[in-house]
């Protein structure tokens, strides 16, 4: 099993969180293909299988979900809270990837099905080793479930 | 005449001849001479004449030969007569002489026997022939000797002696006898001897008899305590005894012989009350004593003399000595008459006693008869006459069948029982007229009392007549009820709740409490004058929709309501069928069954009413005084009832707007805060984004780019990363701060040992690049806390103790738990740089700090965290410290309340 491609899709509307996370994987070393969305229309898009995402040779489904709450759009609930709903997309493993500390949200997230919850630290460093752990755990050591397109 | 003419002496016979001779001579010489003369004179006729006087003489003749014929008859009679008289008495004589129960002995002058008869020879049981040869002192023994031959001297002069001896039977035997001898004509001596030993006997006999006699009068009459006086046919006093002499204060040599009459009259005075009764009586026997009289007297004291009642008893003699005389006894009946006396009073005061007893006393036989009832249990039935019931009344034969449970008792109280019942008579039933004409109840204690003798003793019915008593405790009882549900009412009206069913309630109550046909409350409203009803009970059928109350002056306002308001008064209505002032509803009113009516003003303090009870009953002439005053209190107690509700409708009220407000500023409060919640979200979520970003890029910078940065270059870069760091931890700290302030704690038991041991894994890097040693000493109690919160606390206690120490220095903490009654206190000792003691209160604020943040790096929230949530889990927060001698902060929180 080639490791290496499972894809692994980001939805986060902060640029620089974007961009940091993306330095982070590469310090990490992490080979595999990540995919950023950046609101909740366009995560539900992607993983619908919608236009502009149709091709799944291109944009393919991914094995991790790390999604933020606040979202433009549709909210990181409500696209978990969709997703859940799928019959094919809904095993998917979620790894809710926030700013919000709030109990209440983590209790929403996990309410709606999320497999995880991190809270997004300031400090790089911080980052970068939770990205190693993501990679480590959710990827390396932990079992994946079937996720088809089926409608 | 045989004997008189025999037993005459021949001097006086001659007489008799000489008379008698004499007395012919005359008669015949007389008729002799005169007859003739006498026939001349009276026939003329010379033939008849001649007749006649031949006839004359031929009678003559006749008579004079009968006369002589009946002499000498008499004297030839008489001459044979007499010799046979001789012979007879000779005869008798000698027959007298044999036969007499006396001896006769005749004897010579020597005292020689000569003769002596049958007796003679039987007495002394010699024979005749015997006696002859013996001799008047043969016979007579020794010692009489001398006496008899005494009196042979005066024999001779001519005496008859008559003496007394003894003589010698043929058996040697002496027999008392006694002689009377006597010379005889013919020189001879004759004795009589008569056997007296019956005599003698006699004689003893009667000497025995007079001595007891004696005794019985001088010791035992004279000593008896009855007085007696004996009185001869005179009345005189013969004998009295040693008791006369006590009881009258007499002395016996005073009154012996005295007559008795004159006694009385002279002493009477002095000894009697009432003389004149006494000497009337007893004179009155003297007059005519033949019969027994018997009477009660009183002697008076007199010195000696004591006070006595005596009773006089006396009779006839009607034999013996006294034949004709008089016996009087006098008994001492004093003590007697003092028992007399005392039963009398003790009678009088038993009649009074049972007489006046003010309840009723019944006596009834053996059979069930009354006997006896007092003058109470009369008057209690009404009972004029007491023969109707007295030996009439029977209780098996005439007691009504309810009253059959009466034979019951009777018969347990024959069995010895003393029974106590109560008696509830309905007395429109009893034929006699009685005073009580409702019912009346009496109270009967039963039981039986000995009487003599006969089979089954009497019983004594005492009756007290309870019926005021019972009415009294029906009125009580009433009394009790009226306040027993006047307090119920109380409690009803006093408790929580609203002016509807307060005016309900009163109603109810009236309505079932008196048994009434409906009751309804009435309602004033400032400035109407009209009446509305506000509640009612009972039934009412459309009557409140059909009538119109005011209490103004129209008619409609002069019934009881209008008039219980203007007068703050009870209002009764007795009679609604014909009372005017209930004209307006009358027909409304009867058409439902009402008859008489109350209005109750409800009164509240002392004038002000609020409004009006009225109360329908179907009696007329229901709402006595009693009645109305139980009403009145139901009344008041409703208006305190109605104010009570009125308030409490007003405080809910009060209570509902301030809740609202509340509620209200809750609601705003909640809003503030959960703005505050979100603001403070916000700020953490939006501000943190940012800070990564300078963080994140300037690390890159550093990193990615350190070979085109010059070291001032990389310093600024450093100083961001610096800067961005620190306003994280800033965030951090402020919300946690934040948090703690809004955040409700669950409090629970929570071990220390767990938290310390999950802050030393979470500081484990920091606290091994400092090189810090920490010391647990064990056991860590639990204590009731907030886990998270103590994580915290206890987290930034030892981030502290570990980064305030001087550089150069190891830092040494430790931890241990204290406990101090009912709280646990958990020390953490630090050789740390200390606080001075003007600092030690300021530390604890938000954003204090007591050095630069080159020197030591914080935030200045961290104690003030840690006091708030120490403060929010109930506990406290402190420090000891000197500068340069270490600190010791502690914590104190609840120990957990072990429930064993």
């Amino acid at each position: 099993m080639n490791l290496t491609h499972y894809t692994i899709l980001l939805v986060e509307d902060d640029s620089n969180d974007v961009l940091l996370i993306q330095r982070a994987f590469r310090k990490a070393n992490l080979a595999n293909p990540l995919q950023v969305v950046r609101d909740g229309e366009d995560a539900i898009a992607y993983l619908a299988g919608q236009a502009p995402y149709t091709n799944r040779e291109h944009y393919p489904l991914p094995v991790l979900l790390l999604l933020d709450l606040k979202l433009p759009r549709k909210s990181g609930f409500e696209v978990l809270a969709w997703l859940r709903q799928q019959p094919g997309l809904k095993r998917l493993p979620v790894v809710v990837l926030t700013s919000s500390s709030r109990t209440a949200d983590i209790n929403q997230a996990y309410e709606l099905g999320a497999n995880s919850y991190l809270v997004k630290p300031v400090a790089f460093d911080a980052l970068l080793d939770m990205v190693r752990t993501l990679n480590l755990y959710w990827l390396i050591l932990n079992e994946k479930p079937d996720v088809t397109d089926e409608a | 005449m045989n004997n008189t003419s025999s037993t005459q002496a021949p001097s006086e016979g001659l007489y008799a001849p000489l008379k008698i001779t004499a007395i012919y001579t005359l008669i015949g010489g007389l008729w002799i001479l005169f007859s003739d003369r006498l026939l001349a004179a009276l026939v003329s006729d010379p033939e008849t004449l001649t007749r006649l006087q031949t006839f004359k003489g031929w009678f003559y003749v006749i008579v004079t030969a009968w006369l002589l014929y009946v002499l000498v008859q008499r004297s030839t009679t008489a001459i044979w007569r007499s010799g046979q008289a001789l012979r007879e008495s000779e005869e008798r004589c000698r027959a007298l002489f044999e036969q007499a129960s006396d001896g006769i002995f005749i004897a010579d002058l020597q005292g020689n026997y000569l003769d002596v008869n049958t007796s003679g020879c039987r007495m002394l049981g010699y024979s005749r022939e015997e006696i002859s040869q013996l001799n008047i002192r043969d016979l007579i023994p020794a010692e009489d000797q001398a006496t008899a031959l005494l009196r042979l001297d005066e024999l001779h002069a001519g005496n008859t002696i008559i003496s007394e001896c003894q003589l010698r039977r043929k058996d040697g035997t002496l027999i008392p006898v006694e002689i009377s001898a006597k010379m005889l004509a013919d020189g001879r001596l004759q004795e009589i001897v008569r056997d007296i030993t019956e005599r003698k006997q006699a004689e003893e006999a009667l000497r025995e008899s007079e001595a007891r006699y004696r005794s019985l009068t001088n010791d035992v009459l004279d000593s008896s305590a009855v007085g007696i006086f004996i009185l001869d046919s005179d009345f005189r006093i013969v004998w009295v005894n040693q008791a006369m002499e006590r009881y009258f204060g007499l002395r016996r040599d005073e009154v012996i012989g005295k007559d008795k009459r004159q006694l009385i009259r002279e002493r009477i005075k002095e000894i009697f009350e009432e003389p004149e009764r006494f000497a009337q009586k007893v004179l009155a026997t003297y007059e005519d004593n033949t019969y027994i009289e018997n009477f009660e007297c009183h002697v008076l004291p007199d010195g000696e003399r004591e006070e006595r009642w005596l009773e006089h008893w006396s009779q006839p003699i009607r034999s013996g000595l006294y034949e004709g005389g008089r016996i009087e006894h006098y008994y001492d009946i004093t003590e007697r008459k003092r028992a007399e006396e005392a039963l009398r009073k003790s009678e009088l005061m038993f009649q009074s006693l049972i007489g006046r007893a003010p309840f009723s006393i019944w006596v009834c036989d053996e059979e069930g008869t009354v006997t006896f009832a007092n003058q109470a249990a009369l008057d209690l039935f009404g009972v004029t006459d007491p023969t109707q019931i007295i030996g009439r009344y029977n209780i098996y034969r005439d007691t009504t069948e309810d009253e059959k449970p009466l034979l019951a008792y009777f018969e347990r109280a024959w069995a010895g029982e003393v029974v106590r019942y109560r008696q509830d008579l309905d007395m429109t039933t009893v034929k006699y007229e009685t005073a009580c004409r409702g019912t009346l109840h009496l109270y009967s204690t039963l039981f039986a009392i000995p009487s003599d003798g006969s089979q089954r003793s009497n019983i004594v019915v005492v009756q007290e007549d309870i019926t005021e008593r019972v009415k009294a405790e029906d009125a009580l009882r009433q009394k009790v009820k009226d306040l027993a549900a006047l307090y119920a009412a109380s409690q009803v009206f006093l408790g929580p709740i609203d002016v509807k069913t307060t005016l309900e309630t009163a109603c109810r109550l009236a309505v079932e409490h008196f048994g009434l046909k409906m009751a309804w409350v009435g309602l004033i409203v400032e400035g109407d004058y009209e009446v509305h009803p506000a509640a009612a009970y009972g039934f009412e059928d459309g009557y409140l929709d059909s009538i119109r109350v005011t209490w103004d002056d129209s008619p409609a306002g002069h019934g009881p309501t209008g008039t219980a308001i203007r007068t703050a008064q009870a209002v009764p209505m007795n009679r609604i069928d014909t009372d005017p002032a209930y004209k307006p509803w009358r027909a409304a009113a009867m058409a439902r069954g009402y008859r008489s009516s109350a209005a109750l003003p409800l009164l509240y303090g002392e004038a002000e009413v609020l409004g009006v009870l009225n109360v329908y009953s179907a009696e007329p002439d229901y709402f006595t005084p009693d009645r109305l005053q139980v009403l009145q209190s139901l009344a008041n107690l409703a208006a305190l009832g109605l104010q009570k509700a009125r308030l409490r409708e007003q405080e809910q009220r009060y209570a509902a707007e301030l809740e609202q407000r509340v509620a209200e500023r809750t609601a705003e409060l909640g809003e503030v805060n959960a703005e505050l919640e979100s603001f403070a979200y916000s700020v953490s979520h939006d501000l943190r984004a940012p800070l990564r970003a300078m963080q994140g890029f300037a690390q890159a910078l550093l990193e990615d780019y350190a070979d085109r940065l010059d070291p001032i270059g990389q310093e600024y870069a450093h100083r961001i990363v610096a800067a961005a760091g620190h306003m994280d931890t800033l965030i951090r700290d402020l919300l946690s701060y934040s948090r703690l302030s809004r955040a409700a704690l669950h409090l629970q038991p929570v071990s220390l040992a767990s938290v310390v041991a999950d802050v030393l894994t979470q500081l484990e890097g920091e606290l091994r690049k400092r090189e810090a040693q920490v010391t647990v000493e064990e056991p860590l109690p639990q204590v009731v806390g907030h886990y998270a919160t103590l994580i915290q606390v206890v987290g930034n206690l030892l981030t502290n103790a570990v980064k305030f120490v001087r550089p150069e220095i190891q830092p040494q903490v430790r931890v241990w738990a204290e406990e101090r009654e009912e709280w646990i206190r958990l020390w953490v000792e630090d050789n740390g740089i200390g606080i001075a003691p003007e600092h030690q209160e300021r530390i604890f604020r938000v954003f204090e700090r007591l050095h630069g943040i080159e020197a030591y790096p914080g935030t200045g929230i961290g104690l003030a965290i840690v006091r708030k949530g120490v403060e929010r889990m109930g506990g406290r927060v402190g420090v000891e410290s000197e500068p340069n001698r270490g600190s010791r902060f502690w914590v104190e929180l609840p120990k957990v309340k072990s429930k064993a």
